[in-house]
């Protein structure tokens, strides 16, 4: 294969080099391009790949512009349009391919090359991990290698040699890539439009719960935010995440209470005692297109986010009023132990009560009679237990693949299927509850989260989504329950996937191979932990360079003392010094050695008055030098050094001993002064 | 010819980084367009993978301006004037590229400037030296000197063109073109045309060389021919050569018939075109073995024959009358 690439024809190899580059620029796009489109653009790329190396000729424009025109009424079946940035990506794929079939000259290759940059670009729609960074610079070496080749005159040194030039091109261009970086000032983006789609594409808690939205977030290992905390970490069980609170129940679907509605007001002030220790910590949180925020139930104060500040409702749902499109930090003091909203008024209970009008009859019917009538009736406390009693008692099981429910959910899921996550546990929970009379709401959000091994933080991802409960007693004001506990305490307690009995589906167990479902313990769990670490600074280090943070970055060395910034200075100022010097020191050597030595020679002799006229040749100049003032060594030493440096160069002398005769004249330079 | 009376259009053999200029070729316009496409769409995503491409492919753009120029700056010129052309034909000068550094410079271009041709394309090793051949054309008949020509690269990536312009300093002497179809040689009552005879008689013949007068160098001219003296009467900043012709006593075959051309007699044709006559009949008369001198107004050559007599009659034909700027270089009468 090797020597088949070297015995290429220059021009080939050149285009062989592109086309490489082309298929590392759309590989990332096909996990999100059409099929078709991804396997039509491999297709064409592969069809130049055999047109260069069987050296036939290129399809004519009549081949190609009808392609292109399928190939666009293509993109417009699979987006139903082809303006916007997707439909736009897929464009410019195709583009790609096909302008491939089209190069003949260097303008093309030039045009080739600036596409295939867009179109890197693009990919980070998609994915800004360090994988996709490190997939970049690659995909970027081989494309600028390819444009290096196609550069060469009439000669073109070995691929090694063009990588060996390329590089020392890189080594100039990384330092000073990673300098405008950081110092070129960034623009608060968008320049116009609204904000991107880009990060509203995100998946995310929603303001619904329906059967299954949890268990699709519960697949995706997308980090949702990293929390580090300055205090202890609160032991797994405590670790709830609150996030969206939801109250109306039709049947089916769980929604926010008054979701159609505007944002609850924080004018109503909320009713909250807090007691305990509380846990301070700083929440690292990811551009999720949405407007909300997390922290531990229930915080005492989170820091305001500049320039987007946020309400919290009357649920304790907190709310920003601008989506979230950039990674953010926040610092937030939360306790474990509280009360709230202890005095509800029934009015204000009303809305937690509530249940569509003959849905779930034999549900209603069974909590009903749990709870008993009059004065046999179960006080709240002991309908709770008695529920999740039932709950531990019964076959239930949980399972993120539950079969499908019917038009009575709750009744299908508590009486039939008993197979269910989270979300049925909790949105069942609250259904009993309330047919009880106890008031009672679903509250969704991420729980628990992984411990990082070094620091004192924990990442939280998709996959730690959660639903669970909240109860309303007189007096004790709304009480976290979590059904899910009930029969899967292990969910709680560590992680989804402890909870999760061995499912020996090659999907999971691929997952499980991949460390993709973050098992909590063994070599893949730890290697799995210093990725995340490594991606947590790299998002905060890398991808969240914003205005704010840059000011922020230019002000602290503004703080710093004088005289460790004049050290900074001096010890910069010295680096670049010796590295002038080395770059001096390196010119000065390049050349013959053996002219350098006979200008050295000629200037000292010019100095002391005998300078070389350029006719002059070492024979003339030696008689005429012989003439002229010195002591007697110094004229034996000018005689020896000239008659050397002649031999040297006229003669034909091999390299062993023009190294000696070198190391000589050097001797001699010194005796001649 | 303008441009060499620009000061900055240099002579000198060594192209130092501040006499090579740069500037963005179109592609790198167009590379420039990309950068802002690839910053603005950083910026209205918030891509900070974006920005750091865009930043990446700014600094490889200026890597490349720093290479490009490089790729040029230190490469050391030297000119060899060529072979001596009649009106006509094409003078060819070499041009030498020379390497002195440890990287080898690719595809670096040689152009004449206002000319149309392709220029030429070098390529040179480290420590390398690369020859290029020049073409010119040789219309009229003097000192032809070298075209200004113009050095120019966009290696390695293309974006950016590194260029200089080069006085090479050389120059062609070109004769007088011979006439067509010129008339037979004008003999002297009494000489009998000679029989064929090779050429080295008359070297054989006489050997005996005397001295003709001093010329600045040429390649090709034996170092012992130097004329020493004169060199060092202008400080050693041009070099000439001793010019001999076969010694009067050698002439021996100036009585068996030999020739003077005189210009003076040629009066009815228009003054080039009796050089271009006298030019054939040097010509002709070297041919056909007659020992030929030549008479230019103040400037007389005695007969006698052999290349160096044939060059030289040639020479003083190319130069009759033209105001030269650079050695003298006149035969002393």
């Amino acid at each position: 294969m090797k020597a088949w690439l070297t015995n290429l024809p220059r021009d080939k190899a050149d285009i062989v080099l592109l086309l490489l580059a082309a298929a590392m620029v759309l590989a990332p796009h096909a996990l999100h391009l059409p099929l078709w489109l991804s396997a039509a653009a491999a297709a064409l790329l592969l069809w130049r790949a055999v047109i260069t190396v069987r050296g036939r000729r290129q399809p004519q424009l009549t081949v190609l512009a009808p392609l292109a025109l399928l190939g666009i009424a293509g993109v417009y079946a699979s987006y139903g349009t082809v303006l916007g940035r997707d439909p736009g990506v897929a464009m410019l794929a195709l583009l790609l391919a096909l302008k491939s079939l089209e190069m003949h000259g260097r303008r093309d290759i030039f045009v080739f090359v600036f596409l295939s940059f867009f179109l890197l670009l693009a990919n980070f729609f998609h994915a800004q991990g360090i994988l996709s960074a490190a997939w970049m610079l690659a995909t970027v070496i081989v494309l600028l290698a390819g444009l290096l080749s196609a550069q060469y005159g009439a000669v073109q040194p070995r691929l090694a040699q063009r990588l060996r030039l390329l590089g020392r091109m890189l080594a100039l261009a990384l330092p000073l890539s990673a300098v405008l970086f950081l110092a070129v000032p960034r623009i608060d983006g968008p320049l116009w439009g609204a904000a991107p789609e880009g990060a509203q594409a995100r998946t995310g808690l929603s303001d619904s719960m329906q059967p299954g939205a949890i268990a699709s977030l519960a697949l995706s290992s997308e980090p949702v935010f990293t929390a580090s905390f300055s205090t202890p970490l609160p032991p797994q069980e405590q670790l709830y995440w609150r996030g969206v609170v939801l109250g109306d129940f039709d049947g089916a679907t769980w929604t926010r209470r008054g979701a159609g509605q505007r944002a609850p007001a924080s004018d109503n002030r909320i009713d909250i005692a807090l007691e305990g220790q509380p846990s301070q910590y700083e929440v690292t949180l990811q551009a999720s297109g949405q407007r909300r925020i997390f922290a531990l139930d229930v915080p005492r104060s989170i820091e305001r986010l500049p320039g987007n500040p946020y309400v919290v409702s009357s649920a304790v749902e907190v709310l920003t009023i601008q989506p979230i499109t950039s990674t953010v930090r926040y610092r937030v003091s939360s306790l474990p132990r509280y009360r709230l909203q202890a005095g509800l008024s029934p009015e204000q209970q009303q809305p937690w009560l509530a249940l569509p009008a003959g849905s779930n009859p034999r549900s209603v019917a069974w909590a009903r009679a749990l709870r008993g009538q009059g004065a046999q009736a179960l006080a709240p406390a002991d309908a709770i237990a008695a529920v999740l009693d039932h709950f531990r008692r019964a076959p239930f099981r949980y399972t993120l693949q539950p079969p499908l429910l019917g038009k009575h959910g709750v009744d299908d899921f508590l009486f039939t299927t008993q197979a269910g996550f989270c979300e049925h546990y909790a949105g069942s929970f609250v259904v009993l509850m309330r047919a009880m009379g106890i008031p009672a709401r679903v509250v969704t959000g991420y729980q628990g989260g992984l411990r990082n091994g070094t620091d004192n933080s924990l990442s939280v991802r998709q996959s730690d989504a959660h639903a669970w409960s909240e109860v309303w007693l007189a007096g004790r004001g709304w009480v976290r329950v979590d059904p899910t506990g009930a029969v899967a305490p292990l969910r709680t307690e560590r992680n989804l996937d402890a909870a999760l009995p061995p499912a020996p589906s090659p999907l999971t167990a691929w997952r499980a191979l991949a460390g993709l479902d973050g098992g909590a313990h063994g070599a893949l769990a730890a290697w799995r932990q210093q990725w995340q670490q490594a991606e947590h600074v790299w998002s905060n280090w890398v991808l969240d360079t914003t205005p704010q943070r840059q000011r922020a970055m230019l002000d602290g060395l503004k703080n710093v003392p004088a005289k460790k910034l004049a050290a900074a200075c001096a010890v910069l100022a010295l680096l670049a010094a010796v590295a002038g010097a080395l770059v001096w020191w390196r010119q000065a050597r390049q050349g013959d050695p053996l002219e350098a030595l006979y200008a050295q020679f000629c200037q000292q002799q010019a100095r002391r008055g005998y300078s070389r006229a350029p006719h002059e040749g070492p024979h003339g100049y030696a008689a005429r030098l012989s003439a002229g003032k010195a002591t007697q060594e110094a004229h034996a030493a000018i005689a020896q050094f000239l008659a050397i440096y002649a031999a040297m160069k006229y003669g034909n002398a091999n390299p062993d001993e023009q190294f000696r005769a070198r190391r000589n004249l050097r001797r001699l330079l010194t005796q001649c002064r | 010819m303008r441009l060499r009376t620009i000061r900055w259009l240099p002579a000198r053999p060594w192209l130092g980084a501040q006499r090579v200029h740069i500037r963005p070729s179109r592609a790198g316009l167009a590379f420039a367009a990309l950068l802002l496409a690839l910053w603005i769409a950083a910026v209205n995503y918030r891509l900070g993978l974006g920005y750091a491409l865009t930043y990446f492919a700014a600094a490889c753009a200026i890597a490349d301006m720093l290479f490009a120029s490089r790729n040029l700056a230190g490469l050391a010129l030297a000119a060899t004037p060529g072979q001596a052309v009649f009106a006509g034909g094409q003078a060819t000068f070499t041009l030498r590229l020379i390497n002195r550094s440890a990287r080898p410079r690719h595809a670096i271009q040689l152009a004449v400037i206002d000319s149309t041709a392709a220029p030429s394309l070098a390529d040179i090793d480290a420590h390398g030296e690369t020859a290029i051949h020049i073409v010119v054309a040789a219309r009229q008949r003097g000192w032809l000197d070298a075209p200004p020509l113009r050095l120019s690269g966009s290696f390695p990536l293309g974006l950016f063109v590194a260029w200089c312009h080069w006085q090479p300093e050389a120059r062609v002497l070109v004769y007088p073109q011979p006439e067509q179809n010129a008339p037979p040689l004008p003999l002297p009552a009494g000489t009998e045309q000679p029989a064929k005879q090779t050429p080295q008689q008359p070297h054989s013949s006489g050997g005996a060389l005397e001295l003709a007068g001093v010329r600045a160098y040429q390649t090709g001219d034996p170092l012992h021919r130097l004329a020493w003296r004169q060199i060092a009467r202008h400080d050693g900043e041009h070099l000439f050569s001793k010019q001999f012709q076969p010694a009067a006593d050698a002439q021996a075959g100036a009585a068996r018939g030999s020739i003077v051309f005189d210009l003076a007699t040629l009066h009815a044709l228009a003054p080039e075109a009796r050089l271009s006559r006298l030019a054939a009949w040097v010509l002709q008369a070297e041919r056909t073995g007659l020992p030929y001198g030549l008479r230019l107004g103040a400037l007389t050559l005695a007969p006698a024959l052999g290349p160096s007599q044939r060059d030289a009659c040639l020479r003083a034909l190319a130069l009759h009358d033209v105001p030269h700027d650079w050695p003298p270089a006149q035969a002393t009468p």
